[in-house]
C-alpha cells in the first residue's frame, strides 16, 4: 500500500505524466458521450453544404465532401479508435501476459518453443503484420483488433517472461512452493501481480502505438470502411481535398496525435514513477 | 567470438524458418480459391481445375509447404497474380528506390538526432533537454502519413516549392532528382530521428557521469573533447542496437509515405498488391522484407559483440 501510494505520488507530480493523463481522459470523455458532445449527427449528409471552410456557421471544423459536420465525426472517431486500441492491447496483452508467464515459469523447451515464435513475429515490422492479416482477415472491426491484438503479443510474452524468470528465483517463491502451493496459483496469486506495474507501462505505450496501427490501416483503406467515422478514413478522405479543405486532413490528423503523444508522456511518467532510477 | 557468431546465425535460421511458416500459414488462410482469383471471373471449372493442378494447390500442405520452402531457397517467391511476373523480379525493380527513400531518411535522422541527444544530455533539464525530448516525443507519436500530408500541403501546395508527388529523374538533373526526395525523406526519417534523440540522450547521460569521463575533465580537457572524443563513442554502442530497430520502422513508414508521395518502391508495391488482392505478392514483399530486417539484426548484433566483447561471452553462456 506504501509502495503504489509512493508510485502515485511520484507520478502525480510529474507535470508531463499530469498532461498526458488529462489529454487521455478527455479523449475518452468525447468517446464515451459522443452522442452528447457531437453537435450533429456523424453520417447525415448536406451536399448543398459540402467542404465548408473552418467557422463556418453551425459546422465549427467545417464540412467534408459530403456536407458531414467534421466535428462530430471526429468525436464520434474517437470511439472507434479507443475501442479497437483499448480491445486489441486487452486481448494481446492477456495472450501475451499467459504466454509469457508459461515461458517464463516452466523454462525448457516450453520456452524455447515459444520465445522463437515470439521472435519471429517481432521479427514481422508492425504495420506489415498487420496489413498482411487484415488481407487474409478482411475489413471490418473484429478482424481489425484480432489483427492489432496479434501484432502486440510478443512484445507483452517478452516482457512478462523476463519478470516471470527474475521472480521465480526469489525466496519468497520458494518458500510458497515448498508449502505445496500448485503452479497455477503460484503464477497467478503470486508472480502475475509482481508483473503488473510493468505490463501497465508497456500497455499504455502499446495502446498508443495501437491508435497509430488503426489509423495506418484505415488510411490504406484495410480498416474500418466508410461511412462510418474514425480518424484514419477521416484522413484518407482529407487527402484528396487537400487543397480545398486542409482542416479535414489536419484536424483528424491532430486527434491521432494528440490521443498518441497523450498515451506517450502518460507511459512515460508512469515508467519513471514505478523506477525513479530511469528518469535520469 | 565464433561460437557467438554460430549462435546467432543459428538462431536467424529458425526464426526464418519460422517466419516462413507464419507467412505459409497466413497466405492459405486467405478464403476463396487462389487459383480462381488467379483466372478471374471467365475461367470455367476445368480451367481452375487445371490451375489448382498446376500450383500444386491439390496436394497435402505439408508437401505444399516443402515445395514453398525449396523455392525460397532458390530466391523463388513466386509469380505475381496480377502482373503475371516473378515476384522477386518485380521487388529486384522497386528496391534500389525505397534503398534511395531510406538511406536518405536514416541519413537525416542521425544527423539530426545525435547532436540533438547529445545536446539534451549535457545540458540536462535545460531549455534545450526539454525542449529537444518533447520535440523527440511528438515525432515519436506522429502519424507518418499525417507529417507526409502536412508537407505537402506547406509545400507544395502553399508555397509551391517542392513536387507533392512522384520520383525525379538525374536525366531531367541533379534537383528534379533531389526535390522529390525531401519531402517524403523528411516524413520517413521523423520517428527514428525521435527514437535515436531519446537513446542518444539516456546513453550519453549513462557515460558522462562515468569516472573515465571525470578523469578526462580532470586532466583539463576541453568539454568539447571529453563529450565527442570520450564520451560520445561509448554512448555510440546502445545506439546500434536501436539503429537496427529503426530499419523496421523505417520499413514499416515506407509503405506509408510511398503511398502518399507516390514513390514507385516496394511499399507502393506492397500496397498496389493489397488494393488487386494480389496475395501472392504481398507474402513475397513481406517475406522479403522481414529477411532483409532479421539480416540487419543479425549483421549488427555482431558487430556489436565486436564492438563490446562481453556480449559475445554472456550470450553463449561462457562466464
Amino acid at each position: 500500500m506504501k509502495k503504489s501510494n509512493t508510485v502515485l505520488n511520484r507520478l502525480f507530480r510529474n507535470r508531463l505524466a499530469i498532461i498526458g493523463m488529462l489529454m487521455v481522459f478527455t479523449v475518452f470523455a468525447c468517446a464515451i458521450f459522443a452522442s452528447f458532445i457531437a453537435p450533429r449527427d456523424p453520417n447525415l449528409m448536406d451536399l448543398a453544404n459540402s467542404l465548408l471552410p473552418v467557422g463556418s456557421n453551425q459546422h465549427v471544423l467545417g464540412t467534408d465532401e459530403f456536407g458531414r459536420d467534421l466535428l462530430s465525426r471526429l468525436i464520434y472517431g474517437a470511439r472507434i479508435s479507443l475501442t479497437v486500441a483499448v480491445f486489441a492491447v486487452l486481448m494481446g496483452g492477456t495472450i501475451g501476459t499467459v504466454l509469457g508467464l508459461t515461458a517464463g515459469y516452466y523454462g525448457g523447451k516450453i520456452e524455447a518453443v515459444t520465445m522463437r515464435i515470439m521472435d519471429a513475429l517481432f521479427a514481422f515490422p508492425t504495420v506489415l503484420l498487420a496489413i498482411t492479416l487484415m488481407t487474409v482477415l478482411g475489413q471490418g472491426l473484429n478482424n481489425l483488433i484480432l489483427a492489432i491484438s496479434i501484432v502486440a503479443v510478443p512484445g507483452f510474452a517478452r516482457i512478462v517472461r523476463g519478470e516471470t524468470l527474475v521472480i521465480k528465483n526469489e525466496e519468497y517463491i520458494e518458500v510458497i512452493r515448498s508449502l505445496g502451493a500448485s503452479d497455477a496459483r503460484i503464477v497467478f496469486r503470486h508472480i502475475l501481480p509482481n508483473c503488473v506495474a510493468s505490463i501497465t507501462v508497456y500497455a499504455s505505450m502499446c495502446t498508443a502505438g495501437a491508435i497509430l496501427s488503426e489509423a495506418s490501416l484505415s488510411f490504406l483503406g484495410l480498416g474500418i470502411q466508410p461511412p462510418t467515422a474514425t480518424w484514419g478514413t477521416i484522413l484518407r478522405g482529407g487527402q484528396e481535398f487537400l487543397a480545398v479543405s486542409p482542416q479535414i486532413a489536419t484536424c483528424s490528423g491532430l486527434a491521432i496525435l494528440i490521443t498518441v503523444l497523450g498515451f506517450n508522456l502518460f507511459g512515460d511518467g508512469l515508467r519513471d514513477a514505478l523506477d525513479p532510477k530511469l528518469k535520469q | 567470438m565464433l561460437r557467438f557468431i554460430v549462435h546467432r546465425f543459428f538462431g536467424f535460421i529458425s526464426i526464418m524458418f519460422i517466419v516462413s511458416i507464419v507467412i505459409f500459414s497466413i497466405t492459405r488462410m486467405i478464403p476463396g480459391d487462389p487459383a480462381a482469383v488467379l483466372l478471374g471471373p471467365q475461367a470455367t471449372l476445368a480451367d481452375i481445375e487445371a490451375m489448382r493442378e498446376r500450383l500444386g494447390l491439390n496436394q497435402p500442405y505439408l508437401v505444399q509447404y516443402a515445395s514453398f520452402l525449396t523455392g525460397l531457397l532458390h530466391g523463388d517467391l513466386g509469380t505475381s497474380i496480377y502482373y503475371h511476373q516473378s515476384v522477386m523480379s518485380l521487388i529486384l525493380e522497386r528496391l534500389p528506390n525505397t534503398i534511395i527513400l531510406g538511406t536518405t531518411a536514416l541519413a537525416i535522422a542521425i544527423t539530426v538526432a545525435i547532436p540533438m541527444g547529445v545536446l539534451s544530455a549535457t545540458k540536462q533539464y535545460s531549455f534545450w533537454d526539454y525542449g529537444g525530448m518533447m520535440v523527440a516525443l511528438i515525432g515519436v507519436s506522429m502519424p507518418v502519413f499525417w507529417l507526409g500530408l502536412m508537407l505537402v500541403l506547406l509545400f507544395s501546395v502553399n508555397l509551391g516549392w517542392l513536387p507533392a508527388t512522384g520520383m525525379g529523374s538525374m536525366k531531367e538533373g541533379l534537383w528534379d532528382f533531389i526535390s522529390h526526395l525531401i519531402l517524403p525523406s523528411i516524413a520517413l526519417s521523423t520517428i527514428p530521428m525521435a527514437t535515436l534523440a531519446r537513446i542518444t540522450r539516456s546513453s550519453t547521460l549513462e557515460v558522462i557521469r562515468s569516472d573515465y569521463v571525470r578523469t578526462a575533465r580532470a586532466k583539463g580537457l576541453s568539454e568539447t573533447v571529453v563529450i565527442w572524443k570520450h564520451a560520445f563513442r561509448n554512448a555510440l554502442i546502445p545506439l546500434l542496437t536501436v539503429l537496427g530497430l529503426q530499419i523496421s520502422n523505417m520499413l514499416s513508414g515506407a509503405v506509408l509515405t510511398e503511398t502518399i508521395f507516390s514513390w514507385p518502391g516496394m511499399g507502393r508495391l506492397i500496397v498496389d498488391a493489397i488494393e488487386k488482392r494480389d496475395f501472392v505478392m504481398v507474402q513475397g514483399n513481406v517475406l522479403f522484407v522481414v529477411t532483409i530486417f532479421v539480416t540487419v539484426n543479425l549483421i549488427i548484433d555482431i558487430l556489436y559483440a565486436v564492438a563490446n566483447p562481453k556480449i559475445s561471452v554472456k550470450s553463449t553462456g561462457r562466464e
